[in-house]
């Protein structure tokens, strides 16, 4: 790789040279329609089979798999409460950190992205790297006069994982910190999470505590709640037997030796922090995550962008699936390919199953309770007449006691979310959660049925 | 221990548990049905044996009248709410084979209270309106349920009548018998004092009117 050719800055980096070694990768994705095939007559035949059998057996069979799989998650949890209060406090000579900050037309936020990294407490080496992937919006004029980052220009767009292994080819530090240029960084999140690395084993990457930026609609803050959960919990839950599947792209930190033997990230991947660490997983390098390294992203704030980012994602989910499909059910790799994954993949389609049954339940009651009140109003109007409430203490549904207990173990979760926040359960959240309990699963079910689709039809990829 | 066992068991434990529940609340919930079905078989019962006594030991028409009419205005008759709550906590119960008996049960006392009011009037003399109301078990029939809150309004407003209610579509035979009597061929129907018939909803100053024609005193 020719440094030099790219001329601009240039002079600034004499010293970083291609890595010996280091290859970027385009692993192409091997087309397996017919796999996606079977997997969407799976699907309609398990609908069919929900419209056969009774709804309740059907309730009772899914809320038992839930609050298994809950169940695994609260064991994991409680049993490896070592593992969270582990610290690595004792480090003697510091890796030298590389950031590389992929940008393309971003003037909105990199600037406060930059300003967040500059402000990084570290007492290493730290050098902050823009690669910018030929923006057209004149940030990389502006960001020319800035002298104490290195900024690279790439002629040519071909996204962020293109981005991030040109500049990573580029840097010879230790430890290279890849963060979006819409995510910021807390001020001690190198100090706390670069000790992890000291493990004594391999470890490829340490995944920081992603929250989301203060919400300001009612989507931000639905996804404030998902982030606490996902970022919080679950990563911590299953990062402490060593199956996480994410290393998530808003911030995280890596091997440069990892990068080295498995190479750069999958350029031609719609989630390439996903693709990087299931590589990970396949080769054994240690996935940690860090909690007190807090860093700060933007989320989408419209419904339309925020849908378009789920989509992406469980695209890239699908093609990561297919791409690793041999990890599945295979015990050379543990738990990770007997459980986390198979998990990962059957809740996808379980949302997208249970997203039909409820869509079809709530449309059925909906003209059921609407027919029901139009015509007594309408006798109401003519007659002037009263309608009968029966309140009932009996009226409950057995089946939703049983779909209490799931709630339960879920709200504890959610609570566990809270305490790694630091946050305190106040009014506002309510309507998230409720959000996250009702509508969340049929957005997800929707969103990978799309997903599917998309991927079936071999739909160009956009992001 | 591995996880994955600590967690199946703990699953184990919590379905135990909450199957457990659901057994508990839905027998209460049969208990409760069971409750109020007793008491019409029991009423039911006494009628029988009273009339057994004063046919065969005492021949005192004017006080077996009395008898009759106190224990027919003490029959429990709720006009098709038993039946809808039923059909409503059969819906709600995982277990819930027991509700097809208790559902037959039920009507075939409702039958025998409304047959029997007949052989009422003719030994004493005709006191109050009786109003057979149809609706539908199998099918889901919204209007049904809208007849039922007027005909529930209207329980409240008048004195001497009573309404009851069968599901045109049962498979017990001889609700079947009845509905052919009155020529039911859909739902809601209303018959009215064994001979008018309204076939369709009904408004309620309708039902009144009619019911006041025939002496159902009300309001």
């Amino acid at each position: 790789m020719q440094t030099k050719r790219y001329d601009i800055e240039t002079a600034r980096l004499e010293k970083a040279t291609a890595l010996p070694g280091f290859e970027r990768t385009t692993l192409d994705i091997p087309k397996k329609k017919g796999l996606l095939i079977i997997g969407l007559l799976l699907l309609a035949s398990a609908i069919l089979i929900a419209f056969v059998i009774s709804y309740k057996i059907l309730f009772i069979i899914y809320t038992i798999y839930t609050i298994f799989i809950f169940m695994v998650y609260l064991v994991l949890w409680l049993d490896n409460s070592q593992y969270y209060g582990k610290s690595y406090k004792k480090i003697e000579k510091w890796p030298s950190v590389s950031i590389i900050i992929p940008s393309y037309n971003t003037i909105h936020t990199i600037f406060k992205c930059l300003e967040s990294c500059k402000n990084l407490d570290y007492p290493g080496k730290l050098e902050i790297i823009v690669v910018d992937d030929g923006s057209t919006d004149g940030s990389y004029e502006k960001l020319k006069d800035d002298r104490s980052i290195i900024l690279l220009r790439k002629q040519k767009n071909e996204g962020k994982a293109a981005a991030l292994n040109f500049g990573i080819a580029r840097t010879n530090c230790d430890i290279i910190g890849c963060v979006d240029s819409d995510s910021y960084p807390h001020k001690n999140t190198l100090i706390n999470a670069i000790p992890y690395f000291e493990d004594g084993k391999k470890v490829g990457a340490v995944v920081l505590f992603i929250k989301t930026t203060s919400p300001t609609n009612l989507i931000q803050a639905t996804q404030e709640i998902e982030y606490w959960l996902a970022c919080g919990f679950l990563f911590k839950t299953i990062a402490s037997i060593e199956c996480l599947y994410l290393t998530p792209g808003p911030m995280s930190l890596y091997n440069k030796k990892m990068f080295e033997e498995l190479g750069g990230f999958d350029e031609k991947n719609l989630t390439e922090d996903m693709e990087i660490a299931l590589r990970m997983q396949r080769h054994k390098w240690r996935i940690h995550t860090c909690h007190s390294a807090v860093v700060e992203t933007e989320v989408p704030a419209t419904l339309t962008s925020f849908c378009k980012q789920r989509l992406r994602w469980a695209r890239g989910g699908i093609m990561n699936i297919m791409k690793y499909l041999d990890m599945f059910f295979n015990p050379k790799y543990g738990t990770f390919g007997l459980f986390i994954l198979p998990i990962t993949l059957g809740s996808g389609f379980f949302a997208a199953f249970f997203m039909f049954w409820m869509l079809f339940n709530l449309f059925k009651t909906t003209i059921e309770g609407a027919t029901l009140w139009f015509s007594n109003f309408y006798i109401m109007f003519i007659t002037t007449m009263d309608i009968n409430i029966n309140i009932d203490l009996f009226f409950i549904d057995s089946t939703l006691l049983i779909g209490a207990i799931s709630f339960l173990i879920w709200a504890y979760f959610v609570y566990i979310g809270f305490e790694i926040a630091n946050e305190k359960p106040s009014l506002k959240h309510v309507l998230p959660i409720f959000n996250m309990v009702y509508l969340y699963p049929i957005f997800v079910g929707l969103i990978f049925l799309f997903a599917y689709i998309y991927e079936l039809s071999e739909k160009e990829y956009t992001w | 221990m591995n996880p994955f066992l600590k967690a199946a068991i703990l699953t184990i434990i919590v379905i135990v548990f909450a199957f457990l529940m659901i057994m508990q609340l839905d027998n209460m919930r049969l208990d409760y049905l069971k409750k109020d079905i007793g008491i019409m078989t029991y009423t039911e019962q006494s009628r029988e044996v009273i009339l057994d006594y004063y046919y065969i030991m005492d021949n005192n028409s004017s006080k077996l009248c009395e008898h009759l009419s106190n224990l027919h205005k003490k029959q429990f008759v709720s006009v098709y709410s038993l039946a809808t709550k039923m059909q409503e906590y059969q819906k709600k119960s995982v277990f819930n084979y027991e509700y097809e008996v208790l559902k037959n049960s039920y009507f075939l006392s409702l039958l025998k209270v409304y047959i029997h009011s007949f052989e009422n009037n003719k030994l004493c003399g005709k006191n109050e309106v009786p109003l057979v109301f149809f609706y539908s078990e199998t099918t889901n029939c919204q209007l049904c349920k809208v007849q039922n809150d007027i005909l529930s309004n209207i329980a409240k407003k008048c004195k001497n009548i009573r309404i009851y209610a069968f599901p045109s579509d049962s498979s017990i035979e001889i609700i079947t018998i009845l509905s052919k009597k009155y020529n039911v061929s859909s739902v809601p129907s209303i018959v009215i004092d064994d001979k008018e018939k309204l076939d369709g909803l009904q408004r309620a100053d309708m039902i009144i009117e009619i019911l006041n024609k025939t002496g159902g005193q009300c309001s």
